[in-house]
């Protein structure tokens, strides 16, 4: 059924290009230069080469490209998150660093980062205590690491994070938008977005807030993955 | 809420990016007028105007054979720069939907185009080709960063537009000027620097 529509619409499209908009202009893009900066296989700053990369990265105004990637050493291998600028590659944070703010307990996993000029640089780690791992977020700012939320700490609106899964998007001001799992004593943890800026944790929403006024009802099956937007000056739209 | 194309919104723009300007780009399900089912397009809202980048269906210009565009790819949000350009992968399609292939699909002053797409040659890989995009990202220059499957593995790839050439004016000698040029006359765009 869902098929059939579509080759209807397609078909339609194609009969009455009039309502097919956006589509005449062709955009002349033969002047952009594409270049690699890591492939499988490359040397790996820490040694060691790039084995296998995770589909997470983002790119600093006018600077460097951060990306996720395992590395094998032969023996043995760990997940970094790494930097690429004119043509040097720089581990940034990885697997076996000192979680910051835990008590020193080290990173077993490093994902999603989220970079903005100058030097800042938020992301997601799992943390190790013995068998148990850790959810958080982690902010790396002008060479200082701390810790954005760890599982336990309040959330604003109520209740206390669980699991810190995705970090959005980060500004040079510096705040980092990030969506969390927060535990409010229901059967399940829900949704909620947070801002991490240097002087509090906010929130931008979460499952089951009341909408603004005008729209009415409340937020519902809000999930963790979806990306707000976030601008300098600290405004989230969603 | 109406659309450009006076289309009505269907569901929540779940995955939203933006710019230093506060301008916002959106994927999002939307009716058309006289449609009867919703299909995904992109949005941007700037200025407090709305601006559909392309919508489920829509022809790329300048593809061979043609492709249509299906949607984003996985649950990436498209990216907007300083400019209001847009970049994002896309799923592509043909006429008769039998073909499927994988793109990263940019929109410059406000005209569309494809940048990469399945089965382009790998730069600094030589032999390898693109089989997929799942990650894109762009910074307020222009710049897009993106993860690229390949035949033999994965990479990070990034792709930067035209750098802007700078022109001096001997005779004033007082003022640089700095022409950013496309082959679009609709995309020349002038600074001036002091």
């Amino acid at each position: 059924m869902r098929c059939t529509l579509l080759k209807r619409a397609v078909q339609l499209a194609l009969l009455l290009p009039g309502l097919v908009a956006g589509g005449a202009a062709r955009a002349d893009l033969s002047g952009y230069t594409i270049e690699k900066l890591a492939f499988e296989g490359d040397p790996a700053p820490s040694g060691g080469i790039l084995n296998q990369m995770v589909g997470e990265l983002d790119v600093e105004a006018g600077g460097p490209v951060v990306f996720v990637s395992y590395t094998w050493d032969g023996i043995s291998g760990e997940i970094g998150i790494f930097g690429s600028e004119d043509g040097v590659l720089a581990t940034l944070v990885r697997e076996g660093d000192v979680a910051p703010e835990t008590g020193g307990l080290l990173f077993a996993d490093v994902n999603r980062p989220r970079i903005a000029a100058p030097d800042v640089l938020g992301h997601m780690g799992i943390y190790q205590d013995g068998e148990n791992g850790y959810w958080g977020g982690f902010l790396h700012v002008d060479s200082t690491d701390v810790a954005m939320a760890l599982p336990g700490t309040p959330a604003p609106g109520g209740g206390s994070v669980d699991k810190v899964l995705y970090v959005h998007t980060a500004t040079a001001t510096p705040a980092v938008a990030f969506g969390a799992l927060v535990d409010t004593g229901g059967v399940d943890p829900i949704a909620v977005h947070f801002v991490h800026e240097p002087t509090a944790l906010r929130e931008i929403f979460r499952d089951g807030q009341a909408a603004p006024a005008g729209v009415g009802g409340s937020f519902s099956d809000v999930q963790a993955w979806w990306v707000p937007a976030l601008e300098p000056d600290g405004t989230a739209t969603f | 809420m109406t659309t450009p194309g006076g289309g009505t919104y269907t569901g929540s723009a779940q995955n939203v990016g933006g710019n230093a300007n506060g301008d916002l780009v959106f994927a999002a399900d939307v009716l058309r007028p006289s449609a009867i089912s919703a299909f995904q397009g992109i949005f941007v809202l700037e200025d407090g105007a709305q601006r559909e980048v392309i919508y489920r269906g829509d022809a790329l210009p300048g593809t061979s054979p043609p492709r249509l565009y299906l949607g984003l790819v996985g649950s990436g949000a498209p990216a907007i720069d300083a400019e209001g350009d847009v970049a994002f992968a896309a799923s592509l399609t043909d006429a008769a939907e039998n073909a499927v292939e994988r793109a990263i699909v940019v929109s410059r002053a406000g005209e569309l185009g494809v940048l990469l797409k399945q089965g382009d040659a790998v730069p600094g890989v030589p032999g390898d080709v693109f089989s997929d995009f799942p990650e894109v990202r762009m910074d307020e220059s222009g710049r897009i960063a993106l993860y690229g499957f390949t035949t033999t593995g994965t990479g990070v790839f990034l792709a930067s537009p035209p750098a802007p050439a700078v022109l001096a004016v001997p005779p004033l000698g007082l003022v640089t000027l700095t022409l950013a040029i496309t082959a679009s006359a609709a995309a020349i765009r002038t600074r001036l620097r002091g």
